[in-house]
């Protein structure tokens, strides 16, 4: 299904920069050698097979959720695949947070210190489902790429200023630590038999309190897009 | 007093018959040293006929053949090549005895290759071949598994035309393996071994017939076909075989999809038998001439195409094959000795070698498209006996007041057998080349029969 989305797009940038180079090959591009008659399917074996293999990766993350608080960091992960589709993988987060330029705008016209959540770290076991495998033809190079989903649980450390922004007097943050359910979604993109690329977004669900209401918790999230580098042995 | 003249006398004929040598290997070595290489490994491998060389020589000659092969050593008989006691010769002799099915010689004189030396690996081809024919079918697979891991080894440092070679050798070695385990029939690791072979390597259009006919033989019919559409591509037409014909046709019935199995059929004897009747003939007004074969394959593609579209495929074929390669690298080395034209060059020496080659090469062609024509006839006998069987079942079923239970549809996926490795897509009109021989076909069999309704 994916190689036909890429391969429109492709077929587009050939069409602009290389449509002479098909002149000649008509025979090769008719396709009534592939006998019409009948339905013709492609069984490849996979270039990157993934059974029974052993992934780390190293990445860097930027927060998509933080209003306040301009907030990096690096994943380190871990993984088998026990099957061609299944994996279990462990992934450690830690991130590093600065004050952005919203919350010094706020602080300096309104004077108040809004709610914030500063992630710390998080540690979490996830099961791995990849059933895409594809590739994509660009620059005269094929390059083959694995789409998986992960659903996983783990703890997830934070720090906030929940118990202080009320009073509105010392901003103090306090570092809590909460279950957290995860999920998340990666494309890898192999350069070789043994190192990868990888485009990840990560979604951290956990329970934790308002300033409207602190003793009642109740869902929040945290999402993350991680590039990274990787080697499958 | 007799005795010491005795001695002076045997000691000043070795001294004279030592000096000679030197001389000629001064002189051969002058003639290395100007790219006279043939010239220069005649002058120095005649002296050593009847005497081992000592290292020194041993280790050039070695030099020298690198550049000229081992043709020139044709002439030598089994004797004159254990004098010399090289690697080069060693490998010469083996595969002479492997010509004669003297295994146990082989194995002797491989025995001392030095793992280092370029021969090593293709050493190690013919001494597994040497397993294989010997039907020591384990000992062969570890031998060609050892031949891959060391021609992989030098093809990785290597560049160019030696880089091919190792590829080759490589590859002729996997291929070996996948054929033992084929005739062991453990197809299914044959076809592992099979998908070893890089598409692009010279090799790879020839497995797929093999391939072809595992899958067939597990069952596949689909993949079978599928595979064998392959040699409709434009890409390879010139690799046209007539087995695969058969093979497709074989298919077709076994899927008892009678009707696609009979087309296949008709096909092979209203076009490819009479065009191998016309080539026949061709071949046959052309070989009064002399080196009419080797003149052939300098002959422009679009001259032999005109003459028969067969003949423009064999030569195709012909120009990827590893000894005409090889011998006319050899050809090749002669024509630029000759044309430098040094004074100090052994002229007839190499007019002489070349012409050997030439006819060598011109034989070599001639038979190689004999084998073609005679596998076309022969075939012909092969489908026939299909078209009976085919006819004889169809009257079966007419006379049983049967028919089938399904019309032959297009193909449903659901026929084809994925592999956890393996992933699979509909072919959509866009052509991509890593998919060449990849494809498959889903059609479902029509084997069940079912009773003809009176009112159809």
């Amino acid at each position: 299904m994916f190689k036909n989305w890429f391969n429109l797009f492709n077929l587009a940038i050939l069409s602009l920069f290389a449509t002479s180079s098909f002149a000649g090959e008509e025979d090769l591009y008719d396709f009534l050698w592939l006998d019409p008659d009948k339905s013709v399917y492609v069984l490849q074996n996979k270039i990157y097979p993934k059974d029974k293999s052993f992934y780390v990766d190293l990445g860097l993350l930027m927060n998509q959720t933080n209003k306040f608080q301009d907030t990096s960091g690096a994943q380190f992960k871990a993984g088998y695949y026990f099957s061609e589709e299944w994996a279990l993988e462990f992934d450690y987060v830690k991130y590093s947070n600065l004050n952005n330029s919203a919350l010094d705008s706020l602080i300096a016209v309104n004077g108040v210190v809004p709610f914030i959540q500063k992630p710390l770290s998080s540690s979490s076991l996830f099961a791995i489902w990849s059933p895409f495998y594809g590739k994509i033809n660009t620059f005269n190079q094929i390059y083959y790429f694995d789409w998986s989903f992960g659903l996983g649980a783990g703890s997830y450390t934070l720090e906030s200023n929940l118990d202080t922004v009320q009073d509105n007097t010392q901003d103090i943050y306090k570092e809590e630590n909460v279950g957290a359910v995860l999920l998340k979604t990666n494309f890898k993109f192999h350069i070789n038999r043994n190192l990868h690329l990888g485009v990840e977004l990560l979604n951290t669900n956990y329970q934790f309190g308002t300033p409207k209401n602190p003793n009642s918790k109740g869902w929040d999230q945290n999402n993350d897009i991680i590039f990274s580098i990787g080697a499958s042995f | 007093m007799k005795l010491l003249l005795v001695l002076t006398f045997i000691m000043s004929s070795a001294w004279a018959k030592q000096s000679k040598i030197d001389k000629l290997y001064l002189k051969s070595l002058e003639h290395y040293k100007n790219r006279d290489y043939f010239t220069a490994l005649d002058l120095i491998a005649h002296q050593y006929k009847y005497a081992t060389p000592d290292q020194n020589i041993q280790h050039y000659i070695e030099r020298l053949v690198g550049y000229t092969g081992t043709h020139y050593f044709n002439t030598f008989n089994d004797l004159e090549l254990r004098k010399l006691n090289i690697p080069t010769t060693d490998l010469i002799m083996a595969k002479r005895n492997l010509y004669l099915k003297k295994f146990n010689y082989v194995h002797k004189r491989l025995k001392r290759m030095p793992k280092g030396h370029r021969l090593y690996p293709e050493s190690l081809l013919v001494k597994g071949t040497a397993y294989l024919m010997d039907k020591k079918y384990q000992k062969a697979i570890s031998t060609y598994q050892k031949c891959s891991e060391a021609a992989y080894g030098w093809e990785k440092r290597t560049e160019d035309k030696q880089q091919n070679y190792f590829a080759v050798l490589k590859e002729s070695c996997i291929i070996n393996i996948a054929r033992i385990h084929y005739k062991q029939k453990n197809y299914k690791l044959a076809i592992r071994h099979y998908e070893d072979i890089p598409k692009k390597s010279f090799k790879w259009p020839y497995t797929l017939l093999e391939k072809s006919w595992a899958y067939y033989y597990t069952g596949d019919y689909n993949r079978s076909l599928g595979i064998l559409l392959t040699y409709n591509s434009p890409l390879l037409e010139s690799y046209f075989t007539p087995e695969a014909e058969v093979l497709k046709a074989l298919n077709y019935f076994k899927l008892c999809l009678y009707e696609d199995a009979l087309a296949v059929i008709d096909k092979y004897y209203n076009t490819f038998a009479p065009r191998s009747t016309a080539l026949k003939k061709v071949i046959a007004r052309g070989n009064k001439k002399d080196l009419f074969f080797f003149n052939m394959m300098f002959t422009p593609i679009k001259d032999t195409e005109k003459e028969n579209k067969f003949l423009r495929n064999l030569v195709t074929q012909m120009t990827k094959r590893i000894k005409y390669n090889l011998d006319l690298n050899s050809f090749y080395q002669m024509n630029e000795e000759i044309y430098r034209a040094n004074k100090s060059a052994n002229l007839p020496l190499l007019l002489k070698m070349q012409k050997d080659l030439k006819e060598q090469i011109n034989h070599y062609v001639k038979v190689s498209m004999y084998k073609f024509i005679n596998e076309i006839h022969s075939l012909s006998s092969e489908m026939f006996n299909l078209k009976l069987e085919i006819l004889s079942r169809k009257r079966d079923l007419a006379y049983k007041n049967k028919t089938f239970r399904k019309d032959r549809s297009r193909g449903n996926f659901k026929n084809i057998k994925r592999e956890p490795h393996q992933e699979f897509w509909t072919f959509r009109s866009a052509f991509w080349a890593d998919e060449l021989g990849d494809y498959s076909l889903a059609l479902d069999s029509t084997c069940k029969t079912r009773r003809i309704d009176r009112n159809e």
